[in-house]
């Protein structure tokens, strides 16, 4: 915004050219309109519900009512017993699956577009993302039944010396079982959009490379790696802004007392007091201050990116 | 300057949309404005035990004539149900396709519109009635697992549930067992003297059944050449013959916590939590005994005569799982009485020879004197822990409280336990003395093949307010309903009755601590079992609960148990 030149026109008042841009591009607000009311009416008007962290909630005398008790619910939470625990769980489960689930898919989807023969790599891509598309419900099934005391899973863990039973229920499985079933599910379809970005580098490149004697490994980082550099960052920032976000569906139907101890996140803990408790002042406090936590950590990533790399969601 | 701006405006937009995406638990817009009109009573301030208002007098003894007069209602109408009993449903679709509603629709004139939670989801689903705002007229409750938060008496004073005790008299049967049952008025009544609901009763049993207990496959046991075991040297020893000579997998099946519901650690002198002994709320984990009892599990866990996938296993409760059952995987369990045997046998059980008898609950040794009934079911006494509330806002108040109260009717409830008159001779006979008796190749050999658990559903109503369990009980072969004599014959004391409440105060103190508390002994109830924590540290664990506060919690059992003794 550094300008020379003083403004040659005084600018006018705000109202005035929003009226100005609305008249001309009308049909741009219309387009858009359905999208703010979106997020206005499902994601900005339940904040109003953030006031219940701060309060003693109850039911009858609702959101605006119920008596201020300020940050004794954050003292709850602070003192639980399993306030560390949880974070450590949630950060852990979140950590494992960003070093495992997010280079596998680029990856997978770099080896993919090494393929020469079309039918055979639209096979692959095919088969390796169908898992997506199975219920997770069905796929908690299916580790049951792999990780009980005589299943497949545990059966090959005793070959190698496991001696623990059931690796469902063992809290040392729990991590390496959700992360590795998330992977198996999610990997082919997260490819997707890096084999797409991987579509759109300039073929030229490649020519221009090739003359310069460089061979397939060079080309491929030299060219193909800068050339999706940008959709990995983007990618990475937004999946560290979730990373205190675990899904709770996943996890209320994987863990079970014996797995509380690796298996137990914010996010279910807040589905046990909140949903089956009823406590939903103390609830909506926990996941305020996992959404506090989370903001930061999205910010602070996307800082370090720009001054990096210039690359970040703003 | 614009450019940071609109980032830090687009910054705030995702963030804000990951809090909201995160945010599925925090409760948009209560609508707690539609129904605050009446009453603003502040809830909890009804600690001051109100003098409880005198039940008027009844000349009838437990229903016998139905003072209700039919049709209920001139015109028709639609009263909603909120009946959470989607698992005994059987292969109906719908209540209304049951042969008693339908019967009892014609004789009230009030059509019912069912409303069926999920199986699991029951608990999560009455809060969020209160969330919506939208009760339905009636609701079947069990209160140990559907309660509104802050408590019976906040239910009332929040002007969500209606106090009975001021409409009684558009119940006449139900005064006519509250004046029959001399122990009934202390349960009914809160501590501040109202009254929740409908709190269901046993026909013509005082004291009541238990109805759920120890089970043992007596096939298995004639195999091995062994009785059904009394002592739990002798349970080891049975348990062991199951295992090595039939190599079934569960000899001894536990819920996924790993503890039963009391049954088997009686003989410890212990309870799975809170229990009562002279009027003094203790608690078993807190226990010496519970940590013998670990060690025994433990031990049992080692050898492999527990479930080695118990801990994973879906079921919570009482049973278990059916494809275990049905296919040999089951040596014990904790069953109900309506299961036994047949139950299985019509579900699909595969083997010829299943045959599960009651087992006694087991002692440390044989001359030991029998240990007490404390399990946490509360149905093993006079009322049962069932109550029917009703809307106190409905529209047809009183027509919900008339249709509640016809089940307190004899001629009602024996249609709704047995099958309706005009199924005489099929679904049910009369004995000599006239009394009904259900017809057990109806329900267990099926005619049309219905499952048993279809026919209940189909013929009769689901834990009817009034339960006659001699419709279980007499129609089963002697060696079936002997399940029942077995586990009943244990003094029903040292339990915390259902009925006892705490305030909202309370209730808010108590859940603040006791939810971690919970949890936390779960885990480590199965860690112990499992060996993954080693006894030793028992002493440590105990030291964590209290430092969780479970000493408080026992304080605020205490208090609200003295109230209900001082009812």
């Amino acid at each position: 915004m550094k300008s020379k030149k003083p403004m040659p026109l005084i600018k006018k008042p705000f109202k005035e050219r929003l009226r100005t841009d609305f008249k001309k591009h009308w049909q741009m607000y219309l387009i858009a309109l359905p999208v703010v009311l979106y997020f206005l009416i499902f994601n900005y008007a339940p904040m109003v519900g953030i006031v219940m962290a701060f309060e003693k909630y109850q039911i009858k005398k609702g959101i605006f009512g119920s008596a201020f008790i300020g940050l004794a619910h954050f003292k709850r939470l602070f003192t639980s017993p399993f306030f560390w625990r949880l974070i450590k769980n949630t950060l852990l489960i979140s950590f494992y699956g960003l070093l495992f689930s997010f280079p596998l898919p680029i990856i997978f989807a770099l080896c993919l577009n090494e393929v020469r023969n079309k039918a055979f790599k639209k096979t692959v891509q095919t088969i390796s993302y169908l898992p997506y598309f199975i219920s997770v419900v069905v796929v908690v099934s299916i580790l049951f039944d792999f990780g009980k005391a005589n299943g497949l899973i545990t059966n090959i863990a005793s070959f190698f010396g496991w001696d623990g039973g059931a690796v469902i229920s063992s809290a040392k499985w729990f991590r390496s079982l959700y992360i590795g079933s998330n992977l198996w599910q999610h990997l082919g379809y997260n490819s997707i959009i890096f084999i797409s970005a991987l579509a759109a580098i300039d073929p030229t490149l490649y020519e221009a490379a090739k003359i310069d004697g460089a061979n397939r490994w060079q080309q491929t980082l030299h060219v193909t790696l800068p050339g999706i550099a940008p959709t990995i960052v983007v990618l990475l920032i937004l999946r560290l802004g979730q990373i205190m976000g675990v899904g709770y569906e996943k996890i209320i139907l994987m863990y079970g007392p014996s797995t509380y101890e690796t298996g137990d996140v914010i996010a279910s803990y807040v589905y046990r007091v909140g949903i089956l408790d009823a406590d939903y002042g103390y609830s909506t406090a926990v996941n305020l201050f996992n959404s506090i936590v989370n903001l930061a950590v999205l910010c602070t990533a996307n800082f370090i990116s720009r001054k990096v790399n210039e690359t970040s969601i703003w | 300057m614009r450019k940071k701006v609109l980032s830090m405006l687009l910054a705030a937009t995702m963030a804000l949309s990951l809090l909201a995406g995160c945010g599925k638990n925090t409760e948009p817009d209560a609508p707690a404005s539609t129904s605050t009109a009446k009453t603003e009573t502040s809830t909890g301030s009804s600690t001051a035990a109100a003098e409880p208002a005198d039940t008027p007098a009844s000349a009838v003894y437990k229903g016998e004539v139905n003072q209700q007069t039919y049709p209920i209602s001139k015109e028709k109408i639609t009263l909603t149900y909120w009946y959470p009993n989607a698992s005994s449903m059987g292969t109906l679709a719908d209540y209304n396709d049951s042969e008693f509603f339908q019967w009892l629709e014609e004789k009230t004139n009030i059509h019912i519109e069912f409303i069926v939670p999920a199986a699991g989801e029951e608990s999560t689903a009455f809060n969020n009635l209160f969330i919506t705002g939208e009760l339905p007229d009636i609701m079947y409750t069990q209160p140990q697992y559907h309660m509104y938060r802050d408590g019976m008496d906040a239910a009332i004073d929040d002007g969500y549930i209606a106090d009975i005790s001021e409409h009684l008299d558009w119940a006449p049967n139900y005064v006519s067992w509250l004046n029959s049952i001399e122990t009934a008025k202390k349960d009914v009544y809160t501590d501040s003297g109202k009254m929740y609901g409908f709190w269901s009763f046993w026909d013509n049993i005082e004291g009541g059944y238990a109805d759920q207990g120890l089970s043992i496959r007596k096939d298995f046991l004639d195999k091995v050449g062994m009785d059904v075991p009394t002592t739990y040297d002798e349970w080891e020893t049975v348990l062991t013959a199951f295992k090595d000579q039939l190599g079934i997998e569960a000899p001894f099946y536990t819920s996924k916590k790993g503890i039963d519901h009391g049954e088997f650690m009686a003989g410890f002198g212990i309870a799975p939590r809170f229990y009562q002994v002279d009027g003094k709320v203790k608690f078993g984990p807190m226990e010496d005994s519970f940590k013998d009892y670990l060690t025994l599990l433990n031990d049992w866990y080692k050898k492999g005569l527990l479930d080695p996938d118990f801990a994973t296993r879906k079921s919570t409760g009482v049973a278990a799982d059916n494809d275990m059952m049905l296919n040999d995987k089951v040596g014990s369990l904790i069953d109900w009485g309506t299961r036994m045997t047949d139950a299985y046998i019509s579900r699909g059980a595969t083997n010829p020879d299943f045959w599960t008898v009651a087992a006694p609950q087991p002692k440390k040794s044989a001359s030991d004197p029998d240990p007490a009934w404390r399990e946490v079911n509360n149905n093993y006494r006079d009322i049962q822990a069932v109550c029917l509330v009703v809307n106190k806002e409905s529209e047809h108040l009183e027509e919900a409280i008339r249709w509640i109260d016809s089940f307190y009717a004899k001629d009602v409830y024996l249609n709704a336990n047995y099958g309706i008159d005009s199924e005489k001779d099929i679904v049910w006979r009369e004995a000599e003395d006239g009394h009904r008796i259900g017809i057990y190749d109806f329900r267990y050999s099926n005619p049309d093949g219905l499952d048993s658990a279809t026919v209940a559903a189909k013929y009769w109503a689901k834990n009817p307010p009034v339960r006659c369990e001699a419709s279980q009980i007499e129609q089963m072969p002697p060696e079936r309903a002997a399940s029942y004599a077995v586990w009943s014959k244990y003094e029903p004391k040292n339990y915390i009755p259902v009925t006892v409440t705490m305030t909202s105060e309370e209730k808010a103190e108590y859940t603040q601590y006791y939810t971690d508390i919970e949890a936390y002994i779960e885990e480590n109830e199965v860690k112990f079992i499992k060996g993954e924590r080693s006894l030793d540290e028992y002493d440590a664990y105990r030291q964590t609960l209290k430092d969780m506060g479970i000493e408080r919690c026992i304080e605020l059992q205490q208090s609200s148990l003295d109230r209900y003794n001082n009812r």
